[in-house]
């Protein structure tokens, strides 16, 4: 039994704060991200006891996909009710929905793309990949960052969106983004 | 834009950024194409494993000093935002009983039916032209809803936490329970229970209690109790209105309220009328009156305007 809590307490610590970030970066709610999050790590558990999971990574990414696009699709039949009318809150939500639903772990989590952001993020200046190692780290805010490193929260900002920005172009030949022609 | 493109994506953004950035999305879909590679460009890295490249980008030495010191930190603050959290939660727990901006409400339009599971996993469905008002998250003592209009609800039970829907005049009050509960304004309350147990309370702090296969009716403004002999009323989440030997005037008086529409009846004859029989919802006004017209001699004409219908 320790070694099963020792286990789900490393589990946590591993993927807890990734999870949130995913699940926050479509659902937007800290709350509905941390549930979220929390049942798809407790779903895991339950499943490993039972059987051996081959990647936990895309185990998570696809039970948290899953539950994010439930939520949405929740939130937009409420939208519809509250509101008869189509409103810009409803093509927000219709767009992440999208955006969620063009993402698959079979594509996302591959070694092809793990290493070419690896590099990526090796590459990167050296205050960039700091402020970005740092916002990966649970309990770190922009502001946080920002006073660890003696820099202004727009600056931590820039470096983020930098460090995205090159992680993307570098990405760009190997995730599909579906092109529309007119 | 960039940056205001990374808030979006990672959830920071303000309601006035989000609509900013919509409309930037829209504008081109070239832009729908950059905003969908960064937000994968995002999820990637979030499922990057950082710690092996640290590993790799400094001396090995300093970093098992780096690593164990970070642990020192990460413990640290992880320790603090528990302590945080619960601090944080309590004081919510606190401001959600006092708050009522926790609530949330729903109206459904006339003609239409909704269903709704809430927090506790509770069921329910809503008859056409009703609002429901309920809390994102009950509070620790009590689980209220406030109805105006028909529901009809498949209560979890939880022995500690009463379950109270509030009406104009009246609280049903239950313990783990199927019922359904017709308040439209102060019309015409009833309650019926399919099964477990409710109790009704008059705003004069008068109490009826229910068993299953009973309904309690208001009439002129005293509570009755009856047994339920025809299930068929409670069928409206099925979208079917069912009549049985009701008189053609108070079927136009429900027709009235799930429609939101007026019907003046000026044809005496009909308004005696006893009719049985159902119809689909989603057919509408028009159908059932073309259908009353087969055995019954009458006209209407319909106002678009007032959405009022006079039958002559």
């Amino acid at each position: 039994m320790e070694t099963l809590k020792q286990s789900f307490a490393q589990l946590f610590k591993s993927y807890h704060h990734r999870s949130v970030l995913f699940a926050k970066s479509f659902v937007r709610l800290d709350e509905v991200a941390e549930d979220i999050a929390s049942d798809a790590l407790c779903i895991l558990w339950e499943r490993m006891k039972k059987e051996e999971v081959l990647s936990v990574k895309s185990f998570l990414f696809r039970v948290i996909k899953n539950k994010s696009l439930d939520y949405l699709k929740h939130q937009k039949v409420r939208r519809k009710i509250i509101e008869s009318i189509e409103d810009w809150e409803s093509r927000d939500l219709q767009l992440r929905i999208d955006t969620l639903e063009s993402m698959h772990e079979e594509e996302m989590l591959t070694k092809e793309i793990t290493e070419i952001a690896n590099q990526t993020l090796q590459s990167l200046p050296e205050k960039t990949r700091q402020v970005f190692l740092m916002s990966r780290q649970e309990n770190l805010s922009g502001k946080e960052i920002a006073q660890q490193l003696d820099i202004s929260v727009k600056g931590v900002e820039y470096h983020m969106s930098k460090a995205l920005k090159v992680l993307s172009v570098n990405l760009k030949d190997y995730l599909s983004v579906f092109l529309f022609f007119f | 834009m960039e940056k205001l493109l990374l808030k979006y994506i990672d959830g920071q953004a303000s309601d006035e950024e989000r609509r900013k950035v919509l409309e930037w999305i829209e504008a081109d879909p070239t832009h729908k194409n950059e905003y969908q590679s960064l937000h994968k460009a995002y999820v990637v890295s979030v499922w990057e494993d950082i710690e092996e490249q640290e590993e790799s980008a400094v001396p090995r030495k300093n970093n098992i000093i780096r690593l164990s010191w970070l642990r020192t930190a990460a413990a640290v603050l992880l320790v603090i935002s528990l302590f945080w959290n619960v601090r944080s939660f309590i004081w919510k727990e606190k401001s959600t009983l006092e708050d009522p901006m926790g609530m949330q409400t729903v109206h459904v339009p006339a003609g239409q039916r909704v269903e709704l599971i809430l927090q506790d996993g509770t069921k329910v469905w809503l008859n056409a032209n009703s609002t429901f008002r309920f809390p994102g998250r009950f509070d620790a003592e009590k689980r209220e809803v406030y109805l105006n209009g028909e529901g009809r609800l498949d209560v979890v039970h939880n022995e500690h936490l009463p379950f109270i829907v509030k009406t104009e005049n009246y609280a049903v009050k239950v313990l783990g329970t199927d019922f359904n509960v017709k308040a439209y304004g102060t019309d015409n309350f009833e309650t019926a229970l399919m099964s477990g147990r409710v109790e009704i309370e008059s705003a004069k702090g008068k109490k009826f209690i229910l068993h299953p296969n009973q309904k309690v009716v208001e009439e002129h403004g005293n509570l009755r109790i009856d047994t339920i002999g025809n299930m068929d009323p409670y069928r409206w989440r099925e979208g079917l209105l069912c009549f049985e030997n009701e008189s053609v005037e108070s079927l136009f008086q429900k027709v009235e309220i799930y429609y939101h529409i007026k019907i003046t009846n000026k044809n005496k004859k009909l308004a005696n009328r006893r009719y049985t029989g159902k119809f689909w919802m989603d057919d509408g006004v028009e159908h059932m009156l073309r259908v009353l017209q087969l055995n019954n001699d009458f006209t209407y004409q319909r106002d678009f305007e007032t959405n009022e219908y006079i039958i002559h």
